[in-house]
């Protein structure tokens, strides 16, 4: 676990040749190849629009869809489940089904030609819908899981405290204001950072769904990684965009935790 | 009499023993990297092989899909540096110099010097992108060129004949076999679908008197309005509805489905196709591929070599040649071009007296076989496959993207220039 984290870095300082398995030390050479590649700062600015572009859908549907199935109301066990039901199913497979559902003439289009007057785009061919179509496929299939973290969140509140405010004579928007979210922010933070640490992640939607394209459209840190160490053999490369990925992952869960202070509340 | 006799008996377990061990056939690992129907058929051909002789036997092993830089030659990169490699390889053609400029494969001169039917002249034209400098690390396995497929029975009501010859032939059919999707957009038939990948782009530009890298290999030439010709073509029938395109890994697939479908009236595919093609419902033909007017039609072959691993043992090694020799046999070569549509690889086997009828009560496969004189090496770069990928990229930025196709191709020019002066 921790043996390859060690060896990544001495890697990122190295020309690595993995098929003659021989290497020599080039300094910072690789992080000045990546400072000076566009592609790698197209992939830093698509691993940030996805983590935005995920987690904060992610986090307000979870947390619309746990307030509604806490209301007890009449089948919400089938509401769970159906809304659960994409984290089970392999993240590969539903992502060859929604190769299919984004096409030009696919199911999205066909939904969306009923609501809005719009034409069919192929999504996944088109520079401005492919990370989307990335981030619909992402929000889809984790959904469940982060409405179950937030339902057990929800279901963690003590009734004791909603019904003094209730008693005080708060209404339902002031509660849950109040009280209601103020007592689920821990639960919150957690998905917060698991979800932005997971988008920083998405890997399997890419390479099935459009192999970082079209062109360069749906490149991200960890897809551009790949390419660098598997697809062109640049194995030092490769190495030195993990650590920057590790760096910046650090970093961007300190900052959460960090401004956390000034929105979780631990006891009201 | 009775030392002799306990001596006998002392002989027995090594009498039954000898030819035990000389039975226990020496096993040689062999990882493929096609599925579906190929897999089964390479399933096969192995158990064949396995039952044909009892000195070797091969354990076919499926390491992912062969592409370039894709599954298998990481686990190939992987079983490497563990020290534990298979003993044959089928090895995508553009990455066998890049694994033998490193010392990873046997060189197979010596050996196809003294073969019976795997000496060079024995080869149809496919000994293509299986050297490196000078030595050759691959026997072809499977090959394949880019085909022409198109769906009769709409040609025929559109009024057309033929199939398009050149581009500009094909660019004036597809509005006639486009039929607008009047029930929703699924019902849209398309008259032409291209692979957007850089395959089909090495024989549009090769084929309008360009060419992908300079004699010495340092240098990108693709950027030219010759090669932009051919995505210009794509482009303006996408733009007017008249073609569409798949995008992402499974493209191909795709593509090949949509065809099978009637999505589309022609697609530019593999001859590889013809196995999952002939799951069509209507009258399809095949046909060599597109060129330009008044310049010769140049393809590039594609596929896979069958490379022995350098680091494993000469009985290995043996073993292993065994196999090869075996499988680009005549009557397997076409057993296994009957089957799948790729190319028999030998000469022999078109004079096979069951390959013959076969062709003749099947011309769709003789269209492949016929297309192989139009056909050329790409550069033998240890570093090709990578300029592939770029190459790639700056396809789906001029036809998904709508990029300006030559400013593109120049810009992709200069990336591959400094790939190629990298140590």
């Amino acid at each position: 676990m921790v043996g390859p984290v060690l060896l990544d870095v001495p890697l990122s300082f190295m020309h690595y040749d993995m098929i003659a398995a021989t290497g020599r030390w080039v300094g910072l050479d690789n992080y000045r190849a990546l400072a000076a590649d566009p592609i790698f700062w197209q992939a830093v600015a698509h691993t940030l629009e996805l983590a935005v572009g995920t987690a904060a859908p992610l986090l307000t549907l979870a947390v619309f869809f746990a307030l509604v199935l806490n209301r007890r109301v009449r089948g919400c066990g089938v509401y769970g489940t159906i809304l659960f039901a994409p984290y089970v199913i392999p993240l590969v497979a539903s992502s060859i089904a929604w190769i299919w559902m984004l096409s030009s003439n696919g199911f999205v289009n066909e939904v969306l030609g009923l609501v809005l007057p719009v034409h069919g785009v192929a999504w996944l061919d088109s520079s401005a819908w492919a990370l989307p179509g990335i981030m619909l496929v992402t929000i889809w299939q984790f959904v469940g899981y982060y409405t179950v973290l937030v339902l057990s969140g929800l279901q963690g509140i003590p009734h004791e405290i909603e019904e003094a405010a209730r008693i005080d004579g708060a209404g339902e928007l002031r509660l849950a204001w109040s009280v209601t979210l103020p007592l689920l922010s821990p639960t919150l933070l957690f998905c917060l950072v698991v979800s932005v640490i997971a988008s920083f992640r998405v890997f399997d939607q890419i390479y099935v769904m459009t192999g970082g394209g079209p062109g360069t459209a749906t490149m991200t840190l960890v897809f551009y990684l790949y390419q660098q160490g598997f697809a062109f053999l640049n194995t030092g490369s490769g190495a030195s965009v993990s650590v920057i990925l590790l760096a910046g992952l650090m970093g961007v869960t300190w900052l959460q935790l960090h401004m956390a202070r000034r929105w979780v509340t631990y006891q009201l | 009499m009775v030392g002799a006799v306990l001596s006998l008996l002392l002989l027995v377990p090594l009498v039954l023993a000898a030819p035990a061990a000389a039975q226990a056939p020496l096993e040689i690992s062999f990882w493929y990297g096609v599925g579906g129907q190929l897999e089964k058929v390479i399933q096969s051909q192995a158990e064949k092989f396995n039952h044909a002789q009892p000195a070797v036997k091969v354990v076919p092993f499926y390491a992912g899909a062969y592409g370039a830089g894709g599954p298998m030659q990481q686990k190939l990169l992987a079983s490497m540096a563990a020290g534990s490699v298979p003993d044959v390889v089928q090895l995508e053609i553009h990455a066998t110099c890049t694994f033998a400029s490193k010392g990873a494969l046997l060189s197979l001169d010596e050996l196809m010097a003294k073969s019976r039917h795997d000496r060079k002249e024995d080869f149809l034209q496919v000994l293509t992108n299986t050297a490196c400098d000078g030595k050759t690390y691959g026997i072809p396995f499977n090959r394949s060129v880019p085909i022409l497929y198109w769906n009769r029975d709409r040609f025929q009501k559109a009024g057309l004949n033929g199939p398009p010859k050149t581009w500009a032939e094909l660019a004036a059919m597809a509005p006639k076999l486009t039929q607008d999707g009047a029930g929703g957009p699924g019902a849209k038939v398309f008259g032409f679908m291209p692979i957007n990948q850089w395959w089909f782009f090495q024989a549009m530009t090769w084929s309008n008197g360009g060419d992908m890298l300079s004699p010495d290999m340092k240098k990108a030439v693709f950027a030219t309005e010759a090669a932009a010709a051919g995505l210009q073509t794509w482009v303006s029938l996408i733009d007017r509805g008249y073609a569409q395109v798949r995008t992402g890994p499974t493209e191909f697939l795709q593509t090949i489905q949509d065809f099978v479908n009637e999505k589309t009236a022609m697609y530019w595919g593999s001859a590889a196709d013809m196995g999952a093609v002939s799951a069509a419902k209507f009258e399809w033909r095949a046909a060599l591929s597109p060129g330009f007017e008044g310049k010769p039609l140049v393809v590039p072959q594609g596929g896979a070599n069958a490379a022995i691993m350098a680091n494993i043992s000469p009985e290995r090694q043996k073993a292993a040649w065994e196999f090869i020799q075996w499988w680009t046999s005549p009557a397997e070569a076409a057993y296994w071009s009957r089957e799948t549509g790729y190319v028999p690889v030998v000469k022999k086997a078109l004079d096979d007296p069951d390959f013959k009828a076969f062709l003749k009560a099947n011309p769709n496969h003789a269209v492949p076989i016929e297309e192989l004189q139009y056909s050329r090496a790409a550069p033998p770069s240890p570093k090709y496959f990578q300029v592939l990928q770029l190459v790639q990229r700056a396809q789906q930025n001029v036809v998904s993207n709508k990029a300006p196709a030559f400013e593109t191709l120049k810009s992709t020019a200069q990336q591959v220039d400094a790939l190629l002066a990298a140590p």
